[in-house]
């Protein structure tokens, strides 16, 4: 098991996608921060992928009613599995999808702070 | 020594706070038939995971992002941190490049942590406070498109002729909807910049019109504001000089010629879409006119 000292699992875990995170990309990402600002960055990049996955995903459903319903799921409680059922019945590629989408937002975010 | 919890962000976190902003005016710029949806349900796509840790450990890890960033942008303005105005040129473009993709969603308000946000950095980059909301007051629309409209007249005697530039702009037949810029048929410096830069807001729309116009035409007449053409990176200092437009389906400002040329208002990629903001300048220390920048930013 990589060693993932920066890397503050509680806030993480509250994702329905915490399964599919690259946490030792992640690590490697907070490492170039001062220690003081981990925590402020680690909600940062939380917020980030937030946005991005629940865009990418929102992309993806055809249907304004299911938009919504995935919405609706979210808010209720973001860390359910329902989500993930949700969106496995709505395309199935779903997870390789959401995997991409936060490797792709890692890497942008990268760049944005150089 | 400056304690931890009071030092500001470094430069690498304020720029992960602008990929994020960045990120949320894409996400509505997407999602706008959503937007109003989420909005009725307070559903924030920010903070989503971040709301769903349970209020015992909220307390531990205090409110959301976007809560501090608004907190400490609050508390830069209350402060007057001289280490807010250490804005750096990547920072500078970011401000821009959001204001241009705000620009390009519906005319409308800005959310309110872009409204902190974009007060507090272009109050830093021009040197004067620059307002979304002002003593009550807020603009139906601060971002919009701006048509052009022709000068106005100053006093009773004024003719087109009388004006300096851009005849080509014509005169209105009537006199501002808040009375003459002279008083007593004198036409001070002051009142003349007033008129040369001056934009019309549509008072008619303002829900407060029906049951309060007398009010609401005495504290807007002649009220500084600045206009912001992010595209070419000019804000053109002005008075709010006239009511108008009469329709906002297509266009939610008019602008004097002065201020339409002078602002490249209608330069080929700003396509007439401006942010609008107040100016607060009580002791009147803020000059009528364009303002470049790019100039202003390299002068820091």
């Amino acid at each position: 098991m990589d060693n993932l000292e920066f890397i503050n699992i509680d806030l993480f875990k509250q994702s329905y996608y915490k399964g599919m995170l690259p946490l030792t990309s992640i690590n490697d990402f907070l490492k170039d921060f001062d220690s003081r600002e981990i925590d402020a960055v680690t909600k940062t990049l939380i917020s980030i992928f937030d946005v991005a996955i629940t865009k990418t995903i929102l992309n993806n459903l055809e249907e304004i009613s299911d938009k919504q319903e995935f919405l609706r799921l979210t808010q209720a409680d973001y860390s359910s599995n329902d989500i993930m059922d949700f969106l496995t019945d709505k395309f199935p590629g779903s997870e390789e999808l959401i995997k991409q989408t936060l490797e792709r937002t890692l890497l942008s975010a990268k760049r944005a702070i150089l | 020594m400056i304690p931890a919890f009071d030092q500001p962000p470094s430069q690498k976190l304020t720029k992960l706070k602008l990929f994020l902003e960045k990120n949320k005016t894409d996400f509505v710029s997407d999602n706008h038939e959503l937007m109003e949806w989420m909005n009725d349900r307070k559903l924030k796509v920010d903070s989503l995971s971040l709301s769903n840790i349970s209020n015992e450990n909220k307390s531990q890890y205090f409110e959301s992002v976007e809560e501090k960033l608004v907190d400490q942008i609050k508390n830069l303005k209350s402060k007057d941190n001289p280490l807010a105005s250490n804005v750096s040129k990547d920072e500078y473009d970011s401000i821009m490049e959001k204001i241009v993709d705000l620009l390009k969603l519906p005319a409308g308000q800005l959310a309110e942590d872009s409204e902190l946000y974009l007060e507090q950095q272009l109050s830093d980059i021009l040197g004067f406070d620059v307002l979304a909301s002002y003593e009550d007051h807020k603009l139906l629309f601060s971002t919009g498109i701006m048509k052009a409209s022709p000068h106005l007249k100053r006093s009773p005697t004024d003719t087109l002729e009388d004006h300096t530039n851009y005849h080509e702009a014509g005169i209105n037949i009537n006199r501002s909807a808040f009375g003459w810029f002279g008083t007593g048929g004198d036409l001070s410096n002051s009142a003349i910049e007033a008129e040369k830069y001056h934009i019309s807001l549509p008072l008619y729309y303002y829900h407060e019109w029906t049951e309060q116009s007398s009010e609401l035409k005495k504290w807007y007449k002649f009220r500084k504001a600045v206009v912001i053409n992010p595209v070419n990176r000019i804000a053109v200092v002005c008075s709010i000089g006239d009511i108008g437009p009469t329709t906002v389906t297509r266009k939610q400002f008019a602008g004097s010629p002065e201020l339409i040329h002078e602002g490249k208002i209608w330069s080929p990629k700003a396509a007439g879409r401006v942010l609008v903001l107040f100016v607060d300048d009580p002791e009147n220390k803020v000059s009528y006119g364009p303002v470049h920048f790019d100039k202003v930013f390299a002068e820091k």
